[in-house]
C-alpha cells in the first residue's frame, strides 16, 4: 500500500511520540518503585548476609559488625601462607570477628572441586581457640537426594564439625567413617562428604598457618 | 480459497497457536513451582501484573494506536513485573531468594495473556480488569495444583516455608507422610512436565466428556469448506 510521503512521515512521528510517551511513563513508574524500595532491599540484603554469617560464628563471640570487617581472599593469595589450602577459584570475602578490639575469630570462605559434581563453596567460622564454630554450604550442585545432605536445610550433618579442632581431632580422623575417620558418610554418597571433610580440615590447617595475620591484623 | 474461508482459517489457527503459546509460556513458571509457596509466589505476582496491566491498558485505550498495541503491552507488563520484583525483594526477601531470576519470566506469560484476549484496550476498564483477574486466577490455580502435587509427592509435606509469603504462617507446614527416600523426580525439573501432563489428563477425564461423532459433525459451520476438524488443547 502506497502512502503519500508526508502522511507516512506524520505516522512515524506520531507513533514514535506515542511509544516514547509510554516508555517514559513506564520508566517513571519503575524509577518510583525503585526509589521507594531501594533502602529496604539493601537492609534486607545486609540482614540476610548477617544471618548467614551468624550461622557459622555466633554473635555472642564478637561485638563488631562483621560486614564492615570483611577482607578479600584471592586464589593463591600471596599475603597468606599456604593459600592453596582454601582451594579458592575466585576472590571471596572473609570476615574478622573482634571482641573488645581483640581478634576473637574469623570466617573463611573455602572451595573444593572434589565433590561429585561441580565446585562446593563453603563458609567456616573458627574462634580464637582454633575450634570450629560452624560450617555452612554456600553453593553446590551435588546430586539431589544423595550428596545434597551437606545442606543444613536437608540434614544436620554439617553440624558434626562444630567444636572440632586440630588438637581434639587428630589428622587421621579427618575422614569419613568408611575411610577410618570420624565423620558419617551418606547412604549412596561418600564422595561428597569426603570432599567436605577434607576441605574443612584444610581450612583449619590454613588458619593455623596464618593465625596471627587472621586474628590480629587490624581491620582495614 | 474465498475470503470467508481465509477468515475462519486464520481465526482457528490463531486460536490454536495461542493455546500452544500459552502452554509454552507457562512452562518456565511450572518448572519453578515445586512447592505451594513458590507456586503461590509466582501466581500471585502474575495475578497482580496481569490485572493491573489490563486495567491500565484499557484506561489508555484511546491513546494506543493499533500498530503500537504490542510494544505498549510489552513495555507495560515488563515495567509492572520489575516493580513487582522490587516489591517482593523489599517485603518478601526470602521468597525472592528462592524464586530468584525466575520472576521476570512472568512477562512472557502475561504478554501472551493480554494478547490472547484480543487486547484489553478494546474493553471497558471494569471488564478488562475482571478478564485479567479471571485469566490470572486460572494461571494461579494451575501453578498451585502443580506445585502442591510436586511438593506432596516429593517431600511428603504441604505448605512448607509459607512464612516467606505470609509472615504469620510460621508453622503451617503439613506433614502428610514422611519418608527417608523422597520421590525426587517430582521435585526435579522433569517432574513439572510429568505432573502437568497427568493433571491435564485428569482434568480432561473429569471435565471433558469425549465428544461423540455426532457432536463433531454438527460442530462444522454450515457452508464451511473445512473438512478436517482436529482436537482441541
Amino acid at each position: 500500500m502506497m502512502q503519500p510521503a508526508d502522511t507516512s512521515v506524520r505516522t512515524i512521528r506520531h507513533h514514535s511520540l506515542r511509544l516514547g510517551a509510554v516508555a517514559a511513563a513506564t520508566a517513571l513508574l519503575t524509577t518510583l518503585v525503585y526509589t521507594l524500595t531501594d533502602a529496604r532491599i539493601a537492609d534486607q540484603q545486609h540482614e540476610s548476609e548477617r544471618a548467614a554469617l551468624a550461622a557459622v560464628l555466633p554473635n555472642t563471640l564478637h561485638d563488631n559488625d562483621l560486614l564492615a570487617a570483611a577482607f578479600t581472599l584471592l586464589p593463591n593469595d600471596p599475603d597468606f601462607a599456604q593459600p592453596q589450602l582454601l582451594g579458592l577459584g575466585s576472590a571471596r570475602s572473609g570476615y574478622r570477628a573482634l571482641q573488645d578490639g581483640i581478634g576473637s575469630g574469623v570466617i573463611l570462605p573455602l572451595e573444593t572441586a572434589d565433590g561429585y559434581s561441580g565446585t562446593i563453596v563453603l563458609m567456616i567460622g573458627i574462634d580464637a581457640d582454633s575450634s570450629i564454630t560452624g560450617v555452612r554450604v554456600v553453593q553446590h550442585a551435588e546430586t539431589p537426594g544423595l550428596g545434597d545432605k551437606i545442606d543444613i536445610t536437608l540434614s544436620p550433618w554439617i553440624r558434626s564439625f562444630n567444636n572440632r579442632s586440630l588438637p581434639n581431632t587428630p589428622a587421621v580422623l579427618w575422614q569419613v567413617k568408611k575411610d577410618g575417620g570420624d565423620f558419617d558418610q551418606f547412604v549412596g554418597a561418600t564422595i561428597t562428604p569426603r570432599a567436605v571433610v577434607a576441605a574443612v580440615h584444610n581450612a583449619l590447617l590454613f588458619f593455623e598457618a596464618n593465625r596471627e595475620l587472621l586474628l590480629t591484623e587490624a581491620a582495614p | 480459497m474465498n475470503p470467508d474461508d481465509t477468515d475462519i482459517d486464520r481465526n482457528e489457527r490463531r486460536h490454536k497457536n495461542q493455546g500452544y503459546l500459552q502452554l509454552l509460556a507457562l512452562c518456565p513458571l511450572l518448572l519453578i513451582s515445586n512447592s505451594v509457596v513458590s507456586a503461590l509466589g509466582l501466581g500471585l505476582t502474575a495475578l497482580t501484573v496481569l490485572t493491573l496491566s489490563n486495567l491500565l491498558l484499557s484506561l489508555c485505550r484511546v491513546q494506543v494506536l493499533p500498530a503500537l498495541q504490542l510494544p505498549t503491552v510489552i513495555l507495560l507488563v515488563a515495567a509492572l513485573t520489575r516493580c513487582a520484583e522490587l516489591l517482593m525483594q523489599a517485603w518478601a526477601f526470602e521468597l525472592h531468594q528462592a524464586l530468584g531470576m525466575f520472576v521476570p519470566l512472568i512477562v512472557a506469560s502475561c504478554v501472551l495473556h493480554s494478547d490472547a484476549e484480543g487486547f484489553a484496550s478494546k474493553r471497558s476498564p471494569l471488564a478488562a480488569t475482571i478478564t485479567g483477574l479471571l485469566d490470572a486466577s486460572h494461571l494461579l490455580m494451575a501453578l498451585v495444583a502443580v506445585g502442591a502435587t510436586r511438593e506432596l509427592l516429593g517431600t511428603g509435606a504441604l505448605f512448607a516455608d509459607l512464612h516467606q509469603l505470609l509472615p504469620v504462617a510460621t508453622n503451617w507446614k503439613l506433614q502428610v507422610f514422611s519418608t527417608d527416600t523422597p520421590f525426587l523426580l517430582a521435585i526435579l525439573t522433569p517432574g513439572a512436565l510429568l505432573v502437568t501432563g497427568l493433571l491435564l489428563a485428569l482434568k480432561n477425564v473429569i471435565v471433558q466428556k469425549p465428544a461423540s461423532p455426532a457432536a463433531i459433525a454438527t460442530d462444522v459451520v454450515a457452508g464451511s469448506k473445512r473438512v478436517r476438524v482436529t482436537g482441541q488443547i
